[in-house]
C-alpha cells in the first residue's frame, strides 16, 4: 500500500515537472512565429505562399526562400510526399532560387520535380507531357542567366525535355496530330537560340555524351557543324508542323502559305536568301489562291516582322491598315545569344525575371535590300542607324549599339511579290542584363 | 574475258529469262561486256514491290527525338564523313558507345605502333 502510494507521488510529481516544462516551452515559444502545430491548418501553406509572392516582388528572395519551403513542408504533411500540388509551390522556389542564382540548389529542385513529376503522373500521359514543358522553360529562364557554357547545357537539356513531350504526346494523339505543332516549334526556336551560342563550349558533349555538366573533351564539333545540324533540324520540324496542318486537305488554305512562310524565315535565317524569296512569293499567290484579299496579303507582307516569329500563326488574321505609329520593340534576351529576343514564355510569370535596370535607347532604322555577289541572292539588312535616345553619351555604348541594333532580323517587304526596302522606323532596343 | 566467261556461268544458273540472248553476248568485244553487267543487274534487281518499306538513315531531327529518350551512351551521332579515296561525302550514324570504343581501340593501336 505504502509502496503503491510512493509510485502514484512520483507519477504525479513527473506529470506535474513536465507540464510546466511544456507550458513554460510553449509560452516561450510562442511570439516567435508559426510552430508545429500550425503545419496541419492548409490556409498556413497558403498565407507563407502569398507572403513568399509579396517578398519576391520587393527582391527579399532569401526570405520568400523560407517562406516557401515551410510551405512544402505543410504541404507535405497535409497530402503526402507525391501530390502534385507541391508543383506550383516547387515553380515558386525554383524563381526564388533562380533571382539568387543558387544554381545548386536550382539544378536539386529542378530533378526533383522531375522525378515528382514522373511519379505523380505516371498513368496520365497528357499532364506528364505538359510539366515535362513546364520544365524545360525553367531550363530555357536558366539558359538566359547563367554565363558561359553551362547556359548551353540548359538549352540542351530544356530542347530533350521538350522532345520527351512530343514523344508522348504522340503515343497519346498519334504523329499527325497537330496539337504537336507548337512543341515543335519551340524547338526549332531552341535550335536558333542554339546557332546563335557566343560561348560554344561543351555544346556538342552535352548533345550527345553527358546528361551532366561537366564537358567531356574530345566531343566537340565545328560551329560550322553544329549550326548546320540545328539548320537541317528546325527544317525538318517546319516540314513536319506544314505536314501536319495541310497532309487531309489539299485545296488551298491560308493554313499552309502562313505556315511556309515561318519555312522562308528560316532559310532567310541561314542565309539561303534565294530559297527563301521564292517560298516567300510562293505563298503570297497562295494566299491570294486562297481567296485572301490581294489589298490584305500586300498588307500583310509590308508590316515589320522580327524573325524567327515568337509564336506559331496558324489562323489568317487580317493585318491592321495605316501607317505604322508607334516604335518597334526589341528586348535582347541575353549576352550569350546575340540577336536573340527574349522569348515569349520567359515574359509571363513564374518565369519572367524582374526589371534589372538594363538600359533602353531609341533609334531609327533603314532596312534596304540589296544585291549579293552571289546570283539569284540577296541582302536585306540595317543599312541606316541612327541613334535618337540614349541615357548616357559615350562611346562603348553607341559601339555597342551599332555591334548589336543590325543583328535583330527582319522578314523581307514584298510589294506586289517583289522584294522592296522598308520605309525608315523607330525602334524601342532594350540591353540584355549583364 | 575472264570476268565474262564467269558471269556468263553464274547467269547460266539463274532465272533470268534473257540468258540464251546474254550467252551471245559472251564472244562480243569489251564494249559489250558493259552491256552485259547492265543487263545482268537488271536480272538481279527484286520486282518492285510497293508495299515494301524503303529503308533510309534517319533524319537529324528523328536521331535528336530519340536521343532525347534515352541514356547518354546509347545516343546516336549522325555526320558526314568523306571516306579514304572518294571525295564525296557520306552520312554515317553510330551509337555514342561505339564511338567510345572505336576512339579506345585507335588509341591502343597508336600506342601499339609506337612502342
Amino acid at each position: 500500500m505504502h509502496r503503491l502510494f510512493m509510485i502514484k507521488v512520483r507519477d504525479w510529481a513527473r506529470t506535474s515537472f513536465l507540464s510546466v516544462i511544456f507550458f513554460t516551452q510553449w509560452g516561450v515559444a510562442q511570439p516567435v512565429g508559426p510552430l508545429w502545430a500550425d503545419n496541419f491548418q492548409p490556409e498556413q501553406a497558403e498565407i507563407l505562399s502569398a507572403q513568399a509572392r509579396l517578398a519576391i516582388e520587393e527582391s527579399r528572395y532569401s526570405d520568400a526562400e523560407d517562406w516557401i519551403n515551410q510551405a512544402l513542408q505543410i504541404n507535405r504533411a497535409l497530402n503526402g510526399f507525391y501530390d502534385s500540388s507541391q508543383l506550383v509551390l516547387l515553380d515558386q522556389l525554383l524563381e526564388a532560387l533562380l533571382l539568387q542564382e543558387k544554381w545548386e540548389q536550382f539544378d536539386q529542385r529542378l530533378e526533383y520535380i522531375g522525378w515528382l513529376n514522373r511519379r505523380v503522373h505516371a498513368a496520365e500521359p497528357e499532364k506528364l507531357a505538359m510539366e515535362l514543358l513546364r520544365q524545360s522553360k525553367w531550363h530555357l529562364a536558366a539558359a538566359g542567366v547563367i554565363q558561359r557554357s553551362q547556359s548551353a547545357w540548359y538549352l540542351i537539356q530544356g530542347k530533350y525535355l521538350n522532345w520527351q513531350a512530343v514523344s508522348i504526346l504522340e503515343n497519346s494523339y498519334g504523329r499527325q496530330d497537330p496539337r504537336l505543332a507548337p512543341i515543335l516549334y519551340q524547338i526549332t526556336l531552341e535550335h536558333y537560340y542554339q546557332s546563335l551560342l557566343s560561348e560554344r563550349r561543351g555544346t556538342t558533349s552535352y548533345e550527345f555524351k553527358t546528361d551532366g555538366k561537366a564537358i567531356a573533351n574530345g566531343w566537340m564539333s565545328s560551329r560550322n557543324e553544329s549550326v548546320e545540324r540545328s539548320y537541317r533540324i528546325g527544317k525538318d520540324n517546319l516540314q513536319r508542323i506544314h505536314s501536319l496542318y495541310t497532309e487531309e486537305s489539299g485545296t488551298a488554305n491560308p493554313t499552309a502559305a502562313l505556315l511556309q512562310i515561318y519555312q522562308a524565315d528560316w532559310e532567310f535565317l541561314h542565309g539561303n536568301s534565294s530559297v527563301a524569296l521564292e517560298l516567300y512569293r510562293d505563298a503570297f499567290y497562295r494566299l491570294l489562291d486562297a481567296g485572301i484579299a490581294e489589298s490584305e496579303v500586300e498588307r500583310f507582307f509590308n508590316q515589320l516582322v522580327k524573325i524567327p516569329a515568337q509564336t506559331l500563326q496558324t489562323d489568317w488574321v487580317a493585318p491592321q491598315s495605316g501607317d505604322r505609329l508607334s516604335a518597334v520593340e526589341f528586348s535582347a534576351w541575353s549576352t550569350i545569344y546575340p540577336g536573340a529576343e527574349t522569348p515569349e514564355t520567359l515574359l509571363n510569370s513564374p518565369f519572367r525575371l524582374l526589371p534589372d535596370g538594363t538600359q533602353s535607347i531609341q533609334v531609327e532604322l533603314k532596312l534596304e535590300v540589296s544585291a549579293n555577289e552571289s546570283p539569284g541572292r540577296f541582302d536585306y539588312g540595317v543599312t541606316g542607324l541612327d541613334i535618337l535616345s540614349v541615357p548616357v553619351k559615350d562611346d562603348i555604348l553607341t559601339a555597342r549599339i551599332h555591334a548589336e541594333v543590325p543583328l535583330v532580323k527582319f522578314r523581307p517587304r514584298l510589294v506586289a511579290g517583289e522584294l522592296a526596302s522598308h520605309e525608315p522606323f523607330l525602334l524601342d532596343y532594350k540591353f540584355a542584363g549583364e | 574475258m575472264l570476268i565474262a566467261r564467269d558471269t556468263m556461268s553464274s547467269i547460266g544458273q539463274s532465272s533470268c529469262r534473257n540468258t540464251p540472248s546474254i550467252l551471245l553476248l559472251g564472244r562480243a568485244t569489251g564494249s559489250l561486256v558493259s552491256i552485259l553487267l547492265l543487263a545482268l543487274t537488271a536480272c538481279a534487281l527484286p520486282p518492285p514491290d510497293e508495299t515494301r518499306e524503303v529503308q533510309r538513315l534517319p533524319t537529324d531531327a528523328e536521331v535528336e527525338q530519340y536521343n532525347a529518350q534515352v541514356a547518354p551512351e546509347d545516343r546516336i551521332v549522325c555526320r558526314a564523313e568523306t571516306p579514304v579515296g572518294s571525295n564525296i561525302p557520306v552520312r554515317r550514324c553510330y551509337r555514342a558507345r561505339e564511338i567510345e570504343e572505336i576512339s579506345r581501340f585507335h588509341r591502343e593501336q597508336l600506342r601499339n605502333v609506337l612502342r
